[in-house]
Formats: structure tokens, sequence, C-alpha cells
């Protein structure tokens, strides 16, 4: 190690989004963050956290841990098919002790990827896609296009840290001479804004139909919609990709949403390769969904909508959250840094306030305030550590920027197991 | 059935797509049940000459 | 904003060269890149006829508070913190070719024009900036970069 004239820098890792930037600087005061260097506005908001006083309750009362903690455990034991959902924003430790959890009480187990890029994880994690890193898009990659996906709201410094503006080991000249951003989108997202020309705008679904008409142009054939877009946009297009030599395609909700399944994905990937080199990254939101998938398939072969039962694993759709909630087959939720009340719509999420619910959260969400326990949880990334799976499959590893008195969600789980 | 004639003020057809705008993860982080997520996220926004065409006066309940 | 032709408009278009330029239109031009001020125009100036004209140049370029001295604003309430300015900043990636510039974190924070604290960006050290000083020019990275036009020369 050199000798540097300033202080060594303490870089820590933000886990706002699925991006874990690890050059973030801090200034904090004991257990209060001062100041956030580098990082954008949602992982300073992330890191800056305002939080109030170690809580638990039970019944809308205020109690201490070990009362909450026993009748969490008291409410899954008397359940005859538990629901554990979550744990999108904890670290692999804690999904590792949430699937023993699972296991020991016969749960089901899913995370929000069942209704959200899980079937993308899931053909990534059995390589049925050719994908990269990161940091290989920041070195190489000369053609990018995000489908369904507008990075610069919900992942801020996806473009200007590795996919569009900064200079790479054999792109020395960066995005003014050296790569091409493409968007396609069914709205002028920022994102298209700062593609250019080189947006592409299709009405809601209309993805299967453009990607067809995309292949043809592939092959030197009329690109046809039903909906007229001029075909001499998308040869150009064609042309664009075609002359790729690391080319990227970063896939969003507004993608996966306008497909019926996979297929007509797979086929596009399989033409780009074999007219040029292309790789696909899923847009992750949450900063641990792509580990909650890799570990529960290492443990199960499935990415999420499982349920166990006595030493086998069973999974599909009626495993998922919300086809759980729909058929009202779960008659308790242990939810861990989720809020299912929030994100799913009334129909379904009505059923929840019918069965008991435990919620593991790091705040006060629409879920927690009409659970029957509520545990509140520290920050993780910012108040504990541990690991996670960024959105391309890298690991990072990350500390604890402050220290609070509040648990985190791997130490409550595991009191809750032995409380069992 | 041209139940359209019947109505008393114009019908049309709204084509509602949802985003997530960088401001609103900041303001949920910030306080999920305060005003500031709430004005970023619970509003659908039309151009106001559409508004005028459908009739609909300030303060009004639409369905 | 304006522009030169929007400015000439306004001008006496008499081509006197009494402010030091060939043309009006020379003249305007000089304006917009702040090289001249109204006051260098004696009848736009001094001649009643060009008062209204005289009055609102001098309001396009009064020095805007905030504005620095290349004239630059962040308008705060708009920045995502994203950092694409901070990439695409020249001097920014001159200076800090393996920090700003390939992406990660400064690796000397004092040598850079353009940073990100707390989620938005902060403008410093101006000398450096392209658009400031004898040779200057129209430099645009940090503007046609950025998602939400939150950064500005007025």
């Amino acid at each position: 190690m050199c000798e540097e004239p300033d202080m060594e820098k303490n870089y820590y890792v933000c886990t706002g989004c699925g991006l874990l930037c690890d050059d973030i600087e801090v200034e904090s005061e004991k257990n209060v963050v001062n100041k956030v260097y580098t990082a954008c506005r949602v992982g300073v908001a992330h890191m800056k956290e305002t939080r109030g006083e170690v809580n638990f309750r039970v019944d809308n009362k205020p109690v201490d841990e070990a009362t909450a903690i026993k009748e969490a455990a008291s409410i899954l034991k008397n359940a005859r098919n538990p629901l554990i959902f979550g744990l999108g924003t904890s670290t692999n430790e804690t999904q590792k002790i949430a699937i023993e959890l699972a296991k020991k009480i016969n749960a089901t187990l899913d995370d929000p990827s069942s209704f959200c890029l899980g079937p993308l994880a899931e053909a990534l994690i059995q390589d049925k896609l050719k994908t990269c890193t990161l940091d290989d898009v920041r070195n190489k990659a000369d053609v990018i296009i995000y489908w369904g996906t507008d990075p610069s709201d919900s992942h801020p410094r996806h473009l200007s840290k590795h996919s569009y503006f900064p200079r790479g080991s054999e792109k020395q000249r960066g995005w003014e001479e050296e790569r091409t951003a493409v968007a396609i989108d069914v709205r002028k997202s920022h994102t298209a804004k700062i593609c250019g020309n080189y947006f592409f705008q299709i009405p809601p679904k209309g993805d299967t139909e453009f990607i067809d008409a995309l292949i043809a142009g592939l092959s030197g054939k009329l690109p046809k919609t039903s909906y007229n877009y001029p075909p001499k946009k998308i040869l150009e297009l064609a042309n664009i990709l075609k002359g790729a030599k690391f080319g990227v395609v970063f896939v969003g909700r507004g993608l996966i949403y306008s497909l019926e399944n996979l297929e007509p994905l797979f086929k596009l990937m399989k033409i780009l390769n074999e007219k040029a080199n292309f790789h696909l990254i899923p847009m992750v939101g949450n900063y641990n969904t792509m580990g909650f998938n890799e570990n529960l398939f290492a443990e199960t072969g499935y990415v999420n909508s499982v349920k166990f039962e006595n030493g086998t694993v069973k999974h599909g759709p009626e495993y998922s959250i919300v086809e759980s909630l729909k058929a009202k087959t779960v008659d308790a939720a242990l939810i861990i840094g989720s809020d299912p009340l929030l994100i799913l719509p009334r129909s379904i999420s009505k059923n929840m306030l019918e069965i008991p619910v435990i919620s593991v959260d790091n705040c006060e969400t629409l879920t927690s305030k009409h659970a029957k326990v509520y545990i509140n949880t520290a920050i993780s990334g910012v108040e504990s550590g541990g690991s996670a799976i960024r959105m391309d499959g890298v690991k990072v590893n990350f500390e604890p920027v402050i220290e609070t008195n509040n648990p985190s969600d791997e130490v409550i789980l595991k009191k809750i197991m032995e409380a069992l | 059935m041209d139940f359209g004639s019947f109505l008393a003020a114009p019908e049309i057809e709204v084509k509602v797509i949802t985003y997530r705008d960088i401001f609103q993860d900041k303001a949920m982080l910030e306080n999920r049940f305060g005003e500031e997520y709430r004005d970023l996220s619970a509003v659908i926004k039309l151009d106001p000459a559409d508004l005028k065409q459908l009739s609909v006066k300030k303060g009004e309940t639409v369905i | 904003m304006t522009n030169a032709m929007e400015l000439y408009q306004m001008l006496p278009k008499t081509n006197c060269k009494k402010c030091g330029k060939t043309s009006c239109m020379a003249f305007a031009v000089a304006l917009m890149a702040r090289e001249l001020t109204p006051e260098n125009c004696p009848p736009l100036k001094e001649e009643s006829k060009y008062r209204e004209s005289y009055e609102k140049i001098s309001e396009i370029f009064k020095p805007s508070e905030g504005a620095t001295e290349t004239g630059l604003i962040v308008h705060e309430e708009l920045c995502f913190g994203c950092g694409n300015c901070v990439v695409a900043c020249p001097p920014n990636v001159a200076n800090d070719p393996y920090g700003v510039g390939s992406g990660n974190a400064p690796k000397n924070v004092n040598k850079l024009v353009l940073t990100i604290e707390d989620g938005i960006v902060k403008a410093q050290n101006l000398q450096e900036c392209r658009r400031f000083g004898k040779n200057k020019i129209l430099c645009n990275g940090c503007i046609v970069t950025c998602p939400v036009e939150a950064i500005e020369f007025v």
C-alpha cells in the first residue's frame, strides 16, 4: 500500500437500490448520519432515514422485545399454513435463516419477485440467458438498450456509474464517441430524454409485436406492427444492434408486465447473439431480491413461490403471495421488510386483514399499522451489515455505517426460531 | 346501444400509465405517511383544457 | 433565456461600430457570451428612442442571484444526484480520470468542478470550467446529460 498524504478513504455500500454502490463516503457522529457524498437522492434519503425509538408492539400496545418475539412465535406455531413474505431488503444471512424457519414451520415462502422480475431471475440463474456484470458494461459495452425501465428515476447512478457515461478499460472515450444508448418505452421517460433520437416509443402491450418486428428487421425482412410503427426506424434500430460488439439489454418491469411469457424475449436474445453479441441484465429494484432468488434456488431449485411440507418442497403460482391471499389458503403471515398492503391491489391485500400478521420492518408501513405484532428492526446496510447480491449477480459485502440499538432482522428471526 | 347519448356530461376514455419517480422514492423513504409522498403519488394530473371540456369544476368529485 | 437573433432585433441595427465590433449582430453575439455589456453600446445607453430596449437588455443580463461568474445555476430542487454531469464534465475527467471519469467516487474532491453532496450537485472551482476564462468555449457537457435540466447557464 503506498503512502497517501490525505486520510485513507472509508467507503460504505449504499443499500438503497439494486446498484449497491460501493463508493459512498459518509460523515457521521455517534448514531446519526450527517453528510453523504457521491450517493444519489434516494441513497441519501435511505442513509439518513430518521429513526424513532426502538419499537415493539402487540395489538397496537407497546411491549418489550421478548413479549413481541413470544407472540410472533406463538402465532406461527398455531398456524396451519403460515406465509413468510418479503426479504428483498434483507441480507443473504437473514434470507438463509428465513428459509430455515420456513422449513421448520412448513410455511409458504415467497418474495416480491413473484410479481416482478422473478421469471427473468430464474432464467438467468438457470443460465438460459447470456449475462455479464455491471463492470463489464462499463468496460466494454458499446450498445446499451433500456427496455421498459427508467434507470434515471429508479437507479439514478446507473448511467453515470456503469452503463453509459463513464470511461472504461476498453471504452476510454466513453459516451460521446463510443457508446450508443437506446430507450424503448411507452412514455418519454427521463432516460428516454437522454437517449435523444434513439428513443422508440411503443404503445402499451405493444412489446411482443415490436420484438417480432425487430427480429424480422434483423433477418432482413420488412418489420410490420399492427400499430404501424415506421419500418424505417425499426430497421435503423436493427442496424445499430447488428453492429454491436458488446451489447447489453437492461430489462425492467415495463417489458415483463407487457409480455405474456418470456418466449419472445428468449427468441430475441437468441437472434441478437447470432447476429452480434448481447447480454441481459434485469433492473432489480431492491438491493437483495437477486440474493433471495439465488439463495432459495440453491436450497430448493426454485426462485420464489414455494411451500415446505415435512421435508418436501412444492412450487407453483398457487404458492405466490397473490394467489395465496386470493384463495385465502394462508392463515398467518410473517412479513419481513415489505409492505403488501401498499404494493398489492386492494382486492387481494384486504384478505391479509383477516389473518394475524407479524410485521418485521425498519419503519412504519401500512402493513405494520394493521399488524398484530410489529417489530422495528435496523436498516440493513446502514445500521447492520452483511452481504447481498447485486442486480448483475455480483456479491457485495457491507459494514454498518452507524451503530444503534435497533436489532437487525437477522437477530430477530433467529430469536423467533429459538422461541418456537 | 348508445348509452353515451343519455349521459349528462361527456365521457372520455383515459389510459393511465403509472410510473415511479425519484422524488416519490425519496418522499416515501423520508415519510411514507407524509404530505410530500401523497402529493407526488396519489394524484392524477390532467391538462386543464381536457378538464374544461369535461365540464369539471374545481373541488368537484369525479368517478 | 434569449439568443443572439432576439437581441439583435432590440439593437439600433446601424452598425456604427462604436462598441468596437464591426456590426450590431457581432455585438449581439458578444453580449450573449458576456464579453460585452449593454453599456458598451453608446446609442443604446444614451438615446431615448432605445430606452425600452436598453432596459430590456439590461434586465436580461442583470447578474442573477445564485449564478456564478460563468453563469452556472443549479436548480437544487430538480437535481436527482444522478452524477451524469459529474462524469461528463471535461475538467472533471481531465483532473480525475480514474475517479469520476470512470464513474466512481472522486479520488480528490478538491480538483473537481462538479461533485455530488447529499444527493445534490455542487459546483466549485469554476476557474477550471471550460466556459470561463480567456479561451472559453460553449461547453455544454453538464447541460445535455442532465435528465431534468437542473443545471443551466444563464
